[in-house]
């Protein structure tokens, strides 16, 4: 009788559990998808300062600026203008350096109105420049290849790069910074120890930003994103609390989101140069001579101030050797 | 009589049923005896093994019937079925991909029709996901199904964000829409292919019963069994009695032949129609549905290259890969022409190959202009819908492939149905035929068992 009472409460209770498994299928996630390529960096080495070149801002003496249209025969210069057109690499999604403007689909921003300068002291013509759309990583071996004159694409000066290719005297100096939503109450890294904090796959800045270490002992946890605007989206959506890149890009987040804000000190210095083919030393002069001008003339000013809005500190002056 | 009775044999005990048997089993052993010893014994014995195989030949061809009735009944109202809306759910998530992006990088200028495109891409996936997920019972809660009901809204918001953003002029909404795709592609898609492989293997599992198997040959065989047995029986009462006709065994006789053609006409023509189903109609249908998924995502990737403003990089290596496993050797389309054998199927999918390889052309141009500077210009290529532009000649790909998958599909429905229709009254017709068989032999043989009392 014991026995067969059990058996009838073992059927009840695999019937019943059979019941309320069907009622009650666990608790529910939230779906929350994050940009594609999105991944969770551990353990990237910190970038080592490299000063094998000694200090890589210094360039190529400039040789004084020609006349536009008159460029010195046998020159790069001299083959440009008789191709008719300057080509540049440069980028098509960056906001506010070079990107697309959504209404007039021209291509616009910081990089751009310094490589159509070069085009207006070659052609005395703005216009006359053609741009090669290329990925970071195209930069360098376009150059090498030919396939372009000149690079104008939030290039860093580094010992590294200046070891393969020319690099102009810095036309622009920006730094990491990191931009968090406005009501944050976070100003620093020190703050972000333990919480996730997105910034771009191979990038210097990333390996900083995981080089970093919180007021509580823990390093942030590193978000690495393939695009600039990626960590845009991961802000708003909340999936990050910070973001860090060059403040230029941090800008364009602000620029286009007020309900985001650009704080804090840099983490890196990131001065920015035109790279050109390391055998056109003639080219890397005249750059840095039209460079010098637009710094001297107000042209720079207008530049940066067009671009980013309120009045521009003074320009970074240039440095030369050789 | 007498002479009869003389004719049995003095009862010898059998093994069985030795002097100390209880008493059941030494009757057992008795009845044995006669059976073997006397000739009433020898026809009753016939008479009941003829009996048995008859009933037994009748049992298996019912199941065997009603096994393939099931079966080509569900591949044609739910495995069939299921399938279509697993594949529509694919179909539509693909294109509701693209057609987004197309119409993110039209802008202002998108045209009411691909706003329409999408909308109904998007309804079109909701309801199969509630034909699909009605069917899945309790997984329905956590598998596929569940993934898919929980991320559609998701996928939605993510590209009406971007919609939104691009409209006020913000460049971040490309990367929303990336992002949307990203999640159409690494979520929904998985799970909309896990749902679609669920249900074409069901299909194949109920177009395999359908097309017969072991419990047909098994009915087959025990319907011939039964067939010689009633002709050896018959044959045995003729030389006994010298009766040339017993009526109650030929009507027997009769009806298992009658069993066995109709059996075989009709389970055969289902076998038939059901490989005609699989090999004129899922089995292309299946490669060709999945080049057309092929078609819709690298047409994604070349459009997502345009949005994501990018030189080259992943969607143009997704481009290239999906390219290869397209129009390449031994790829998609050919595999699918292959599958199809000749006819206008394989006409259609040779056409897809065509017209797709000279699409790489327009693609490459597409990217030339694009790096060269000329974003505009590799915008309006890639969308136009000339026949040589970027839109025109994926449209007449998708063309070809549509009207290839729809024949295909056709043809597996229309098999399906007629191979169902085919055995529509087997199962009656077995049961009444085998209790005719029963009650043939009976009546035929008892009145002989009577003459020898």
């Amino acid at each position: 009788m014991r026995a067969r009472v059990g058996v009838v409460a073992a059927v009840l209770a695999v019937l019943l559990a059979g019941c309320s498994q069907a009622a009650a299928p666990g608790p529910v996630e939230p779906v929350r998808p994050a940009p594609a390529g999105a991944t969770v960096v551990t353990g990237a080495p910190p970038a080592a300062a490299d000063t094998s070149c000694g200090d890589p801002r210094v360039s190529l003496t400039p040789t004084p600026e020609p006349a536009p249209g008159a460029m010195p025969a046998g020159s790069t210069m001299a083959r440009i203008a008789a191709r008719g057109a300057l080509i540049v690499g440069i980028d098509q999604s960056t906001v506010p350096l070079s990107y697309r403007d959504p209404r007039s689909g021209v291509l616009t921003g910081l990089d751009v109105r310094f490589a159509q300068e070069m085009a207006r002291s070659i052609f005395g013509d703005p216009s006359r420049v053609r741009f090669r759309i290329e990925s970071s990583a195209q930069r360098i071996p376009n150059l090498l290849a030919g396939s372009v004159d000149m690079v104008v694409q939030a290039m860093t000066v580094t010992c590294a790069r200046k070891a393969r290719i020319g690099m102009s005297s810095v036309y622009y100096d920006a730094a990491q910074r990191i931009a968090v939503p406005a009501v944050s109450p976070v100003t620093s890294v020190a703050q972000l120890g333990g919480r996730p904090v997105c910034s771009i796959t191979g990038t210097t800045s990333i390996a900083t930003l995981a080089a970093e270490r919180g007021t509580n002992g823990q390093p942030p946890v590193v978000v690495g994103v393939p695009e600039n605007s990626d960590c845009l989206v991961m802000l708003q959506q909340g999936q990050v609390d910070a973001a860090t890149t060059d403040d230029t890009i941090l800008a364009g987040y602000a620029l286009e989101d007020r309900r985001l804000a650009v704080r804090g000190e840099p983490l890196a210095s990131e001065p920015y140069g035109i790279g050109v083919a390391p055998q056109n030393t003639d080219l890397l002069r005249f750059v840095n001579g039209v460079l010098d001008r637009t710094k001297a003339d107000g042209t720079w000013a207008a530049i940066v101030a067009g671009t980013f809005g309120g009045t521009p500190a003074p320009p970074p002056p240039g440095q030369y050797a050789g | 009589m007498t002479a009869v009775q003389s004719g049995v044999a003095p009862r010898t005990p059998p093994a069985a049923g030795g002097p100390g048997a209880p008493g059941w089993r030494r009757r057992l052993g008795e009845l044995r005896g006669i059976g073997r010893d006397t000739r009433v014994g020898r026809l009753a014995t016939a008479a009941a093994a003829t009996l048995a195989l008859v009933l037994l030949a009748g049992v298996l061809a019912l199941v065997a019937t009603l096994r393939t009735q099931a079966a080509s009944e569900d591949v044609v109202a739910r495995s069939g079925p299921l399938t279509a809306a697993a594949q529509e759910l694919y179909g539509a998530l693909s294109d509701a991909d693209a057609s987004a992006g197309q119409g993110f990088l039209l802008g202002a200028g998108e045209p009411p029709s691909l706003r329409l495109r999408y909308q109904t891409d998007l309804a079109d996936a909701g309801r199969a996901l509630a034909v699909v997920g009605s069917a899945s019972g309790p997984d329905a809660a956590t598998g596929p199904v569940a993934t898919l009901t929980s991320g559609l809204p998701v996928y939605a918001g993510l590209v009406e964000t971007a919609r939104t953003a691009d409209r006020q002029g913000l460049t971040y909404g490309a990367a929303y829409l990336r992002e949307a795709s990203s999640f159409l592609r690494a979520s929904l898609l998985p799970a909309a292919e896990q749902a679609y492989d669920q249900q074409a293997a069901e299909l194949s599992d109920d177009q395999a019963i359908a097309d017969g198997g072991v419990w047909t040959v098994l009915a087959l065989v025990a319907v011939v069994a039964a067939l010689v047995a009633i002709w050896l029986l018959h044959r045995r009462i003729a030389r006994s009695t010298k009766r040339r006709l017993t009526p109650g065994v030929a009507l027997a006789g009769a009806a298992m032949g009658l069993l066995l053609v109709w059996g075989v006409i009709a389970l055969g023509l289902c076998a038939a129609l059901t490989a005609s189903a699989r090999n004129d109609g899922s089995d292309p249908n299946r490669e060709l549905v999945a080049a057309r998924f092929a078609v819709l995502q690298s047409r994604s990737d070349e459009v997502l290259t345009l949005v994501a403003r990018s030189a080259g990089g992943d969607y143009e290596q997704d481009y290239v890969r999906r390219s290869i496993g397209l129009y390449g050797w031994q790829g998609l389309l050919d595999h699918a022409r292959d599958e199809a054998g000749s006819g206008p199927v394989a006409d259609d999918a040779s056409t897809a190959a065509t017209v797709g390889r000279e699409g790489i052309t327009v693609h490459a141009l597409v990217r030339t202009l694009d790096v060269s500077g000329d974003y505009d210009e590799a915008v309006a290529l890639a969308l136009s819908t000339a026949p040589n532009g970027g839109q025109g000649s994926v449209q007449q790909v998708e063309d070809a492939l549509d009207r290839a998958v729809t024949t295909t599909a056709d043809t597996a429905a229309a098999d399906a149905a007629a191979a169902d229709t085919a055995t529509t009254l087997l199962a009656i017709g077995v049961v009444v035929l085998t209790l005719v068989a029963a009650a043939g032999l009976a009546v035929g043989v008892w009145p002989r068992l009577q003459e020898y009392r």
